[in-house]
């Protein structure tokens, strides 16, 4: 990171003064204050060498300063002390990132972990503590308990054990993940808008196909067949790194929804979500009920 | 009747004593946890006179049937001292006493639990006192013919704590006992050696599911009644037995066959066909219903586009599953399965459903749903290179299925097909009017879907 390091301070030592430093930092943290964390009267300018020093002292962490990049290519081309600011070194600065596998998303302006390399439960650009708009699917087994209590352990394990890859497998396809797994149930996540339209179809994709798990996968009596339930809602959620532990109302809506309103081998969705549905899809639901200000719309596989 | 169980998976003892209380209501199973116990329990076996006598005057002391469930009680105490449970529904005392002795157990720390979640038990290394479950009053006739042999069969794990199987079945072998080794291990060795050791007969646990355990379950008690093996080939019920457990072999295969392809693994076999030969080829054939509403509303070279779209995927389905032939037409196409690969054939036909639905959720613009119309047919085929000069009943049969049976978007067999996809497969499928004479049998998720809605 040395050499990124670098970068970025010619680039910020050659754009702001002290002042403006200190508002670039507060953009990441409020709580920054260079005056107060370099011991200079407010009355006294700081030299800008101390500024950016005390400002990488603070933000010493790699994903804090590739944060800082990114904002930094956020305000290129806007305008500063009336003339046009733009970033030098921007094609270094990328290559210099993406050896350490970061890469730029040019639709979020930001950088973020490369998936390609190691999928990771935040996209590679969630943080701690901030809140952001995803898609909950919540998937269930049927009968979980019937299944435990009429077959031997090893095949209930393996089974499981397969249903749990085959649905990390389709669910990853259609770049959603699993923030957590009970053994007979989960929790898949999938962000943004399209993160809808990606969820349901991971879903379709998981059912329809759940015939031929069931023929070749399953280990259970050949009379036992996984079946299984799946509740989807849209809404936010602060995200947390250990993701067993992330709660909010819209995550338990998505829960119950799975829980009370679907069918054994259906998709039970909210209105927020069939609303940002394709008509393609939604040709396909139909209205299951209502629960208040809720509709409830079902998938059936066909 | 005795049945000694040397086995600590808790699952598939409560598995046993299910069988066992429905099969062999007045034999008393015993649950031993070492080779040891199992041998001084065998050693308290009496003459077996002498014990119908004594279970005859028993049966004349109570008159209700009973189970005694000694949990903590040495040994020597517990036919004495046994709690007794009286209730109406015998099985579902059982299951609750081992319910309730394996949830002791762990209590008591002799076992621990390791997912609550998953009612999953593991079984710690040392063992608790042998169980007892007795129902010694229903008066079921116990083969007496051979009063030196005794009446006992014990079922276990090659995995034993205190000593080696093979010393276990030497040691039980001057015993005459039949003794069913069930265990995890497969390997081919192993089950030849523990035959030449004395097991009576040898069950991989992972082909209980099977069905057939009860079978093999029946010979043995069988066994017990004949002196020697010529008189055992001479029975014709032991035969008939046999002749069932026979038909396992298939059930194995199609176990095989079916683990291999979850793992991806489809036969390696080069199937090279000649002009002119005959063959047993599975005919898979796939018709696509392309409904008025999507046909009049959409441009003709965009339905030919999606037509072929959806066929090249389907091959691609086929070609996974290792078809050997096809051939692709406007709205529909076939693929040939050479040899009995049915269960291949059938997923492929499954796979092409569900590719089908995702296609209706994903094409733009489609104002209604295509349907996949699949048959399959099997019979014996003249092989042409020439893949649409194939003349067979078989081919034009699952045409026909197809184009004209209106299956609206499932899967249509024959009885051929049906009787040899397995027991898995064959729960999809119902019985349908027959089709062109034939016995036909249909899997129609639409149908389904539509009384789930309802």
């Amino acid at each position: 990171m040395y050499e990124l390091r670098k970068l970025v301070k010619d680039i910020l030592i050659r754009m702001y003064d002290a002042e403006h430093l200190n508002s670039f930092a507060q953009d990441f943290d409020p709580r920054f204050d260079v005056y107060q964390l370099t011991g200079f009267s407010k009355k006294i300018p700081v030299p800008r060498q101390i500024a950016l020093d005390c400002l990488f002292r603070h933000f010493s962490k790699e994903e804090q300063l590739v944060d800082m990049v990114s904002l930094l290519f956020a305000n290129d081309e806007h305008f500063l002390y009336e003339s046009r600011v733009r970033i030098p070194n921007k094609e270094k600065i990328i290559r210099n990132l993406r050896a350490k596998n970061w890469i730029y998303d040019e639709v979020m302006r930001r950088f973020k972990r490369d998936q390609a390399v190691k999928q990771s439960a935040d996209w590679g650009f969630m943080r701690d503590g901030e809140e952001y708009q995803l898609c909950f699917a919540s998937v269930d087994i049927v009968g979980n308990s019937q299944i435990v209590q009429s077959n031997v352990r090893v095949d209930v394990e393996n089974t499981y054990s397969r249903l749990r890859s085959y649905i990390y497998k389709h669910i990853e396809n259609h770049n959603g993940r699993i923030w957590y797994w009970h053994g007979d149930g989960g929790l898949a996540v999938f962000h943004d808008y399209s993160g809808i339209g990606n969820s349901m179809l991971a879903m379709i994709t998981i059912l329809s196909h759940l015939p031929v798990f069931n023929l070749c996968e399953n280990e259970l009596n050949p009379d036992t067949d996984i079946r299984l339930r799946i509740g989807i809602n849209y809404g936010s959620a602060v995200y947390s790194s250990d993701t067993s532990k992330i709660t909010s109302t819209d995550l338990a809506l998505a829960e119950e929804v799975e829980k009370h309103d679907a069918s054994p081998n259906s998709i039970a969705v909210t209105n927020v979500v069939y609303q940002y549905l394709s008509q393609e899809i939604r040709r396909y639901l139909t209205l299951k009920k209502e629960r208040g200000d809720i509709k409830i719309y079902q998938y059936q596989v066909i | 009747m005795k049945l000694f169980i040397l086995d600590t998976d808790t699952e598939l003892n409560k598995f046993y004593l299910n069988l066992f209380k429905k099969r062999y209501p007045s034999a008393e199973i015993i649950f031993v946890f070492s080779g040891k116990d199992l041998l001084a329990e065998l050693d308290k076996i009496k003459p077996q006179a002498e014990k119908v006598l004594l279970k005859k005057r028993k049966a004349e002391a109570a008159p209700d049937a009973h189970i005694q469930i000694p949990l903590q009680n040495k040994k020597t105490a517990v036919d004495e001292n046994a709690e007794t449970i009286d209730g109406d529904s015998t099985d579902t005392r059982v299951q609750e006493s081992i319910d309730s002795m394996y949830s002791e157990e762990m209590e008591n720390g002799k076992r621990t639990a390791v997912d609550p979640e998953e009612t999953s038990i593991s079984v710690a290394d040392q063992h608790p006192e042998p169980v007892i479950i007795k129902s010694e009053t229903v008066a079921e006739p116990i083969p007496a013919d051979d009063p030196k042999k005794p009446q006992a069969i014990v079922i276990t794990e090659i995995r034993i704590n205190d000593m080696d199987i093979f010393d276990l079945l030497n040691g039980l072998r001057p015993r005459r006992i039949p003794i069913i080794v069930v265990s995890s291990e497969s390997s081919e060795r192993m089950i030849v050696e523990c035959l030449r050791n004395g097991a009576f007969d040898y069950l991989s646990k992972r082909n209980i599911k099977l069905g057939y355990f009860q079978d093999i379950l029946d010979r043995a008690v069988l066994s017990l009644a004949m002196k020697d093996e010529n008189e055992m080939l001479e029975n014709q019920k032991f035969n008939k037995l046999n002749k069932k457990i026979l038909q396992s072999l298939a059930l194995e295969k199609s176990e095989v066959t079916r683990n291999r392809l979850s793992r991806g693994i489809v036969s390696t076999e080069e199937v090279t066909l000649e002009e002119g030969n005959s063959y047993f080829i599975i005919f898979l054939y796939v018709q696509l219903g392309v409904p008025v509403s999507v046909s009049a509303t959409i441009d003709e070279n965009r339905l030919r586009f999606l037509c072929e779209k959806y066929i090249t995927k389907f091959s691609d389905i086929a070609a996974k599953y290792g078809h050997t032939f096809s051939l692709n037409k406007t709205n529909g196409c076939f693929f040939g399965f050479v040899g009995k690969t049915y269960f291949q054939a059938i997923v492929t036909a499954l796979e092409i459903i569900a590719e089908m639905n995702l296609f209706n959720v994903t094409t733009e613009n489609l104002q209604g749903k295509i349907d996949a119309d699949i048959a399959l047919a099997s019979g014996n085929t003249k092989y042409n290179h020439k893949i649409g000069n194939i003349t067979s009943d078989a081919l034009n049969l699952c045409a026909h299925m197809a184009l004209k049976a209106r299956i609206n978007h499932g899967i249509m067999i024959t009885e051929d097909v049906y009787n040899n996809i397995g027991q898995r497969a064959m729960k999809i499928f119902k019985k349908t009017d027959t089709f062109e004479g034939f016995t036909a049998y249909l899997h129609s998720p639409h149908k389904k879907a539509e009384k789930s809605n309802v």
